[in-house]
C-alpha cells in the first residue's frame, strides 16, 4: 500500500509544473524499497537503504538568468519521499540546463558544518573520516553468500584522486532526474565477489563513476 | 525566621547563577602562542556553554549503557590521556587499537586523531561517542535521551537559547569544554616569557639545546607539534594491523606516519606511542637515541640523529622535557570533575 501511495505521489510530482524531482530507478522505474527486482537469469535484488547527496543545484536560464536552489545540500532518502521534491516552484521552460554536484564538495565536506541534511544523525557522516558518504546503497541478494544476503556500499571520500564527488550539467529535457542502478549491478558490480565497500578509495571512486553516469534527466 | 532563610537561600541562589553568567569562558590565547587554527564562529563563548560542554565531558549517561564518560579515557591529572593503558578500553571492557591522545591546546590542532582523520574540533566528538570499541552510542538514541532530560533541556537553554538538544547543539556544547584546555604555565612557559626568578637549571638547558638540534623540528615550540605526520621508527604492530595516516589518505607512501603529538606535559601522559608500546619518558629518549643505528622507518628529520645520546645526554633531555610539565593545568579546578552538577 505504502509502495503504491509512493508511487502515486511521484506520479503526480512529475505531472504537477514546476517540481524538480529526483528518484532512485532500476530500468527507469521508481525503486520501491522491499520490492525483489530481477537480477541476472536467476538472482534477485533488494534495496532497503538507499540515500545520495546532491548540492549546489542550479538551473542555467535561456537568457542570462540562472537560478541557484535554495539549499546547497539535498539529501535524498529513498524512505521519505518528500526528499524527491528538490523544488516546488520552478518552470523549468525558462531553464535550458541543470548543473549539480553529485555528493558534496571538498568544501562542504570539510566545512564543519552539521546542520541540516547534513547532520549526522542522517547517517551519512564519517565519524573517523571527516567528511559524508556521498551515495549509500544498501540490500539484500541471492548472489550475497552470507547468512544474511546482505550487501553494503557507503560511496563516499573527497580527496584526489580518489574524489567521489562529480560535477553534472545536463540539458532540461524534464523535471524529473534519475539514479538507475541497474547499470551498476548488471554490468560492474559482481555481488558474489564483492558485497561491501564501507571507505573511499580507488574502487569507492570507480562505483561513483559508474553512479555518475546512470544520473539522467527522464 | 523560615521567610529570612527562603530569602537567603534565592539570594544566594542569583548571586551564584550571577557569578556563573558573568565569569569568562576560560578559553585564552597565551602571549607567546601562534594564532589558533580553530574556526572562532560561536565557540567559546560565555561561562554558561563551557560548563555545559564540562557536564557533558564527565557524564556517562553519554554511553550506550551510562558507564563510561568522556573523562574515562581523558583523565585530567594525565593531561587528559587514559593514563597507564597502552590502548584504551571502552564500553564493555572493549580494547581499542590506539592509545587516547592528550587533550591540550585543541584550538591549535591542525588534525585529530592518531591518523589525522577528523580535521573539525567540534565534530571530533562524534567519533568516540559512536565507536563501538568506546562509548558506543547511537547518536539518534543520545539526543532522545538528553531530550527526555530537564536537568540538560534547561542548562542548553542557558546555554544556547533553545531547549531542543540537536547535533551540533550538543557538538558545539562538548566543544565549549575541549577548547578551552590551555596549558601553557610550564617552567618552559615562564623562562620563554622571561618570568621573573625563573630560570632553566644548567642541565635543563644543556636537555633544551638538545631539543632544538634534535627534536624541535617536529615537537615544534611554542606548541610542541607541528601538525604533521611522521614515520618514527615504530615497526607495525601484527597484532592491532594499525597504518596510521594511510587509512585516511590511501597512499602507500603514508603507511606507517602517525601525528606528531604534543610534548606538553609529556611527563604525565605515559605511555607513549601511539599504541602506548612504550611505558617510561626515558625508554622514549632511549628508542629515538638507538635510531642512530640505521633504522630506515624513519622520517628524515630524525636521520639528523647520527650517534647514540650519551647517558649524560639522556639525563639532561629528560630533565628539560620536564619543565614542560603544567601543574596548574593539571590540578586547574575549571578542568575537573563538577560534582555540584552530580549530586
Amino acid at each position: 500500500m505504502r509502495t503504491f501511495l509512493v508511487s502515486l505521489l511521484i506520479l503526480f510530482s512529475c505531472q504537477a509544473k514546476g517540481q524538480l524531482l529526483f528518484n532512485f530507478t532500476w530500468k527507469s522505474k521508481p525503486i520501491s524499497l522491499t520490492r525483489y527486482y530481477p537480477l541476472g537469469e536467476k538472482d534477485s535484488i533488494q534495496f532497503t537503504d538507499l540515500k545520495c547527496y546532491l548540492s549546489n543545484i542550479e538551473l542555467k536560464g535561456k537568457g542570462n538568468k540562472d537560478y541557484q536552489l535554495a539549499s546547497a545540500v539535498y539529501l535524498i532518502d529513498a524512505e521519505d519521499s518528500t526528499s524527491f521534491v528538490l523544488d516546488r516552484s520552478i518552470d523549468t521552460k525558462n531553464f535550458k540546463s541543470i548543473s549539480f554536484t553529485f555528493g558534496l564538495d571538498s568544501i562542504i565536506n570539510t566545512s564543519g558544518d552539521l546542520e541540516g541534511d547534513l547532520d549526522p544523525i542522517l547517517g551519512m557522516y564519517w565519524a573517523w573520516n571527516t567528511g559524508y558518504i556521498h551515495c549509500k546503497i544498501v540490500g539484500h541478494s541471492s548472489l550475497v553468500h552470507t547468512p544474511s544476503h546482505l550487501f553494503d556500499f557507503h560511496i563516499g571520500g573527497y580527496r584526489k584522486p580518489n574524489a567521489t564527488y562529480f560535477k553534472l550539467e545536463l540539458p532540461l529535457t524534464s523535471s524529473a532526474l534519475e539514479l538507475d542502478l541497474y547499470l551498476l549491478f548488471n554490468e560492474f558490480l559482481n555481488l558474489n565477489l564483492l558485497h561491501q565497500l564501507v571507505v573511499p578509495g580507488k574502487l569507492a571512486f570507480e562505483i561513483a563513476t559508474v553512479l555518475k553516469s546512470s544520473i539522467r534527466l527522464k | 525566621m523560615r521567610i529570612l532563610n527562603v530569602i537567603l537561600f534565592l539570594v544566594f541562589i542569583s548571586y551564584s547563577f550571577i557569578v556563573v553568567v558573568t565569569e569568562k569562558h576560560p578559553f585564552y590565547i597565551p602571549k607567546h602562542f601562534p594564532k589558533p587554527y580553530y574556526q572562532f564562529k560561536d565557540v567559546p563563548q560565555g561561562r554558561l556553554r563551557f560548563e555545559l560542554g564540562r557536564t557533558l565531558f564527565y557524564d556517562p549517561a553519554l554511553s550506550r549503557d551510562s558507564s563510561i564518560s568522556c573523562a574515562t579515557c581523558h583523565l585530567q591529572y594525565s593531561s587528559f590521556t587514559h593514563i597507564d593503558h597502552p590502548v584504551s578500553h571502552g564500553i564493555d571492557g572493549r580494547i581499542g587499537n590506539r592509545n587516547s591522545p592528550v587533550m591540550i591546546n585543541l584550538a591549535w590542532n591542525k588534525f585529530f586523531h592518531w591518523d589525522g582523520g577528523v580535521i573539525h574540533l567540534n565534530a571530533q566528538a562524534i567519533n568516540p561517542l559512536t565507536h563501538p570499541k568506546e562509548m558506543d552510542m547511537d547518536i539518534v538514541e543520545l539526543l532522545k535521551r538528553l531530550n527526555n532530560s530537564s536537568f540538560y533541556r534547561k542548562r542548553f537553554y542557558a546555554a544556547f537559547g533553545d531547549s531542543v538538544i540537536t547535533t551540533p547543539l550538543l557538538m558545539r556544547g562538548i566543544a565549549n569544554f575541549s577548547v578551552a584546555l590551555v596549558s601553557a604555565n610550564s617552567k618552559y612557559d615562564k623562562v620563554i616569557l622571561k618570568e621573573e626568578g625563573v630560570e632553566f637549571s644548567d642541565q635543563e638547558q644543556r636537555g633544551y639545546d638538545l631539543f632544538k638540534k634534535y627534536c624541535n623540528a617536529c615537537h615544534t615550540e611554542p606548541l610542541f607539534n607541528s601538525h604533521d605526520f611522521k614515520k618514527n621508527g615504530l615497526e607495525l604492530d601484527p597484532e592491532l594491523k594499525d597504518f596510521g595516516r594511510m587509512g585516511i589518505t590511501e597512499r602507500r607512501a603514508d603507511s606507517m606516519l602517525f601525528k606528531i603529538p604534543t610534548l606538553r606535559n609529556v611527563e604525565f601522559s605515559f605511555p607513549y606511542m601511539h599504541d602506548g608500546r612504550i611505558q617510561k619518558l626515558k625508554e622514549v629518549i632511549e628508542h629515538y637515541s638507538s635510531l642512530s643505528t640505521g633504522n630506515k622507518n624513519v622520517s628524515k628529520e630524525l636521520k639528523k640523529i647520527k650517534k647514540p645520546f650519551t647517558e649524560e645526554q639522556k639525563k639532561d633531555l629528560l630533565a628539560f622535557l620536564k619543565t614542560l610539565t603544567d601543574k596548574e593545568f593539571l590540578y586547574n579546578k575549571d578542568f575537573s570533575f563538577p560534582e555540584s552538577e552530580f549530586k
